[in-house]
C-alpha cells in the first residue's frame, strides 16, 4: 500500500482573474515548488494579483489553486497558521508595538506563548530590530517597518510566503538585510513567492517566473524608454 | 482565547485612540442618543404622570360612584322615587337617595342648610354617618358647626330639635358645601307633594371597571323598563375611557416613538461608522489577512455603537432624573405626582422598553459595516 500523496507545493491551475476590464490573469497555471521564487515583470502585469490569489484575498472568476497541507486559500485556518503575506505598503498594526504585532499573529497561528516569544526574538534578531521591539510602527523608518513586516509575517513559520516587493524603495542595507534572511533563514519546506522588479533580488538563489511572457500589458513602454 | 483577547484588545485600543483622535465623532452619536433617549424617557414620564393624575382624579370624583338625579314636579306621588326604583341593585352598590324639597332649614344661629329626605332603602347606608345621631330623628350636616352639637331647625313654619354631625365626603355631591338638613321621609309629610329633586348615589362594591359599566348598563336598563326619561345618570365611564385611550395612546406613541427613535440612531450610528471605517479600513483588511474573523470585528463596530448608546440612556436617564421635580412641577402636575419615591418613571424597569429600542438601533448600525467587510481583502490592501 502506498503512502497518501502529500503535496508541498503550490499548484496554480487555468486561474483567470479581472478588476472589471481586461483580465489581468487569463488561464494562468504554474507549479511553484517549496524554497524562493522571484515572480518579476513589469508593473501592472499581474504580479500582486497573484499574490493575492494564493493568499485568498481575492477569488480568482476561473480555474483552482492547491496548497500544501491540503488547505484552501479561502479557509481562514490557512490565513493564521500557514501563510505569511507582506504587503507593499501598510503591514503593521499603528497602535501595537512592533513586539506587539508579532505576537498578535503568532498568538492568532495558535502558537503557544514560548514558541511566539522565542520566534519574535529569533526574527527580531535576524532583521535587526530587537532595539525597536517597544516603539509604535509610526516612529520608525520604512526599512525598519519593512523588516518588522517580514518578522511579523515569518513568526509563524508559514509554508507559504508571500513578499509583495519587499524592497522596493529601500536602501541597499536594508535590501541585504532582508536578502541575506530570504536566502538563509525561510523555514523548511516553505514555498516563498517574491513578486519584484528590484534586479538586486536576482542575486539570490532563486527559481524564476518571468511574468512578462504571459501578459505584456505595457511592452509598449519598452520602446518609449 | 488568547488571541482573541490580544485582538479585542487591540480593537478596544483603535476605539479609544479614534475617539481621542476624533472627538468629535463619538460626541456626535453619543448628543443625538442622549437627545432620542431623554425625549423618549421625557414622554414616558409625561404619560405615566398622566395616568396618574387622571387616576387621582377618577378617585376623588368616585371611581365606584354612579350618580342618577331626576327632578320631580306636579303628582310625584304617582311615580316611585328613584331609590325605592334602584333598591333592587342594593346587593351590587350601596344606595344612598336624598330628595331636596323646595325648602329651606334655618337654624338657630342665622344659618340657612338645604334639606334632604331620605328613604327606608338609604337607611343600610347612611346607617354609619347616623349612628352618631344619638335618637334624633333630624339632623344638621353643617362644615361650619362642631359635630354633636343640638340645634333646632325651622323648616316650613315648625320647628324640630336636631343634632349636628360632621359632614362625610359624598355629601358635596348632593349640596356641593352647603349645610344639610337630613330628615326622614316619615317626617317630609306633604313637602314632597310640592315636587322635588332627587339625587341618588350608587357606590359599586366591586372596584373593577369592567364591573361598574356592568352597572351603570344595569342603571340604564332599569330607567328604560321603568320610563323615566328625565332621570340623569352620571357615571366616571368617560373617564375610565379616557384613561383606557391614554393608556392606549401610551402604549402605541411609546412604540412609535421608540422605533422611529431607534431608526434614527441606526442611521446616525451608521453613517458614522461607514464614515469612520473608510478612514480605518485599511486596519481592518490588515487584521482579516492575518486571519482574524470577519466576526470579531464587526463586534467591534457593534461593541463600540452599544457602549455609546447605553452610555447615552444612561445620561438621559440621569439628566431626567434630576430635573423632573422641577420641570413636571413647571408643567403643572400635583407636587405629590413627583415624589420618585412614590412614582419614578426612570426605574430600570421602565426605562428599559425604551433603551432596547436605542440599544437595537446601535446594534443595527453595524450592517453596513458586515456589507463593507465582505469586501475582499485583496482589493483594499496594496
Amino acid at each position: 500500500m502506498s503512502p497518501a500523496y502529500e503535496n508541498d507545493q503550490v499548484i496554480c491551475r487555468g486561474l483567470s482573474f479581472g478588476y472589471g476590464g481586461a483580465p489581468v490573469l487569463a488561464q494562468f497555471t504554474a507549479t511553484f515548488s517549496p524554497g524562493l521564487t522571484l515572480v518579476q515583470g513589469f508593473s501592472g502585469c499581474g504580479k500582486s494579483t497573484l499574490l493575492k490569489l494564493i493568499a485568498g484575498y481575492l477569488r480568482p472568476a476561473a480555474g483552482t489553486i492547491e496548497l500544501p497541507g491540503r488547505l484552501s486559500p479561502t479557509d481562514g485556518n490557512y490565513q493564521r497558521t500557514a501563510l505569511g503575506f507582506v504587503f507593499q505598503q501598510l503591514n503593521l498594526l499603528p497602535l501595537a508595538t512592533v513586539r506587539r504585532n508579532l505576537e498578535l499573529v503568532g498568538a492568532l497561528a495558535g502558537l503557544p506563548a514560548r514558541t511566539v516569544a522565542a520566534r519574535t526574538r529569533k526574527y527580531l534578531g535576524l532583521l535587526g530590530l530587537e532595539a525597536y521591539a517597544e516603539r509604535r510602527p509610526g516612529t520608525l523608518s520604512g526599512g525598519q517597518q519593512q523588516r518588522a513586516a517580514i518578522a511579523r509575517a515569518l513568526i509563524k513559520e508559514p509554508t507559504v510566503f508571500l513578499l509583495d516587493e519587499p524592497t522596493s524603495g529601500l536602501d541597499d542595507l536594508n535590501c541585504r538585510v532582508i536578502m541575506k534572511l530570504l536566502g538563509e533563514h525561510l523555514p523548511a519546506g516553505c514555498v516563498c513567492l517574491v513578486a519584484t522588479h528590484d534586479q538586486r533580488l536576482a542575486a539570490l538563489p532563486h527559481e524564476s517566473l518571468d511574468f512578462n511572457r504571459f501578459l505584456p500589458v505595457e511592452r509598449h513602454l519598452v520602446a518609449l524608454a | 482565547m488568547k488571541a482573541w483577547t490580544l485582538t479585542a484588545f487591540y480593537l478596544w485600543k483603535d476605539i479609544w485612540s479614534r475617539w481621542l483622535e476624533t472627538p468629535g465623532a463619538v460626541l456626535a452619536r453619543l448628543l443625538v442618543a442622549v437627545l432620542l433617549g431623554a425625549l423618549l424617557l421625557l414622554a414616558q414620564a409625561a404619560f405615566q404622570l398622566g395616568e396618574r393624575s387622571l387616576e387621582a382624579r377618577i378617585l376623588r370624583l368616585g371611581a365606584q360612584s354612579l350618580y342618577l338625579t331626576e327632578a320631580v314636579t306636579g303628582e310625584p306621588g304617582r311615580r316611585p322615587p328613584l331609590g325605592a326604583l334602584l333598591a333592587p341593585l342594593g346587593e351590587r352598590a350601596d344606595l344612598i337617595a336624598l330628595r331636596q324639597v323646595p325648602w329651606v332649614a334655618q337654624d338657630e344661629f342665622g344659618g340657612e342648610a338645604v334639606v334632604l329626605v331620605y328613604g327606608p332603602e338609604s337607611l343600610p347606608a347612611l346607617a354609619p354617618l347616623l349612628a352618631g345621631g344619638r335618637g334624633h330623628s333630624v339632623h344638621l350636616l353643617a362644615p361650619t358647626l362642631p359635630a354633636g352639637l343640638p340645634v333646632s331647625l325651622h323648616i316650613a313654619g315648625a320647628d324640630y330639635p336636631a343634632l349636628t354631625l360632621a359632614p362625610p365626603g359624598w355629601l358635596a355631591r348632593f349640596a356641593a358645601d352647603r349645610a344639610v338638613a337630613l330628615v326622614p321621609v316619615e317626617m317630609a309629610g306633604d313637602w314632597l307633594q310640592a315636587g322635588y329633586y332627587e339625587t341618588t348615589l350608587a357606590l359599586a362594591r366591586d372596584s373593577d371597571p369592567a364591573a361598574l359599566r356592568r352597572l351603570a348598563a344595569a342603571l340604564r336598563a332599569l330607567l328604560v323598563l321603568e320610563d323615566r326619561p328625565t332621570a340623569q345618570l352620571q357615571t366616571p365611564e368617560a373617564l375610565l375611557d379616557e384613561l383606557d385611550d391614554l393608556r392606549s395612546l401610551q402604549t402605541r406613541a411609546q412604540t412609535g416613538a421608540a422605533l422611529a427613535a431607534g431608526l434614527v440612531v441606526a442611521i446616525v450610528f451608521g453613517s458614522i461608522a461607514v464614515l469612520e471605517y473608510r478612514q480605518n479600513r485599511y486596519i481592518v483588511a490588515l487584521l482579516r489577512s492575518f486571519g482574524a474573523p470577519a466576526g470579531l470585528l464587526l463586534l467591534r463596530y457593534a461593541g463600540e455603537a452599544l457602549l455609546v448608546a447605553a452610555a447615552a440612556v444612561l445620561l438621559a436617564r440621569t439628566g431626567l432624573a434630576w430635573v423632573h421635580a422641577p420641570l413636571f412641577g413647571a408643567a403643572g402636575f400635583e407636587p405629590a405626582l413627583l415624589d420618585r419615591t412614590l412614582i419614578d418613571p426612570y426605574a430600570w424597569g421602565t426605562v428599559w422598553p425604551a433603551a432596547r429600542w436605542l440599544l437595537l438601533g446601535g446594534a443595527l448600525s453595524v450592517v453596513p459595516i458586515a456589507a463593507a467587510l465582505r469586501q475582499p481583502v485583496g482589493r483594499i490592501l496594496q
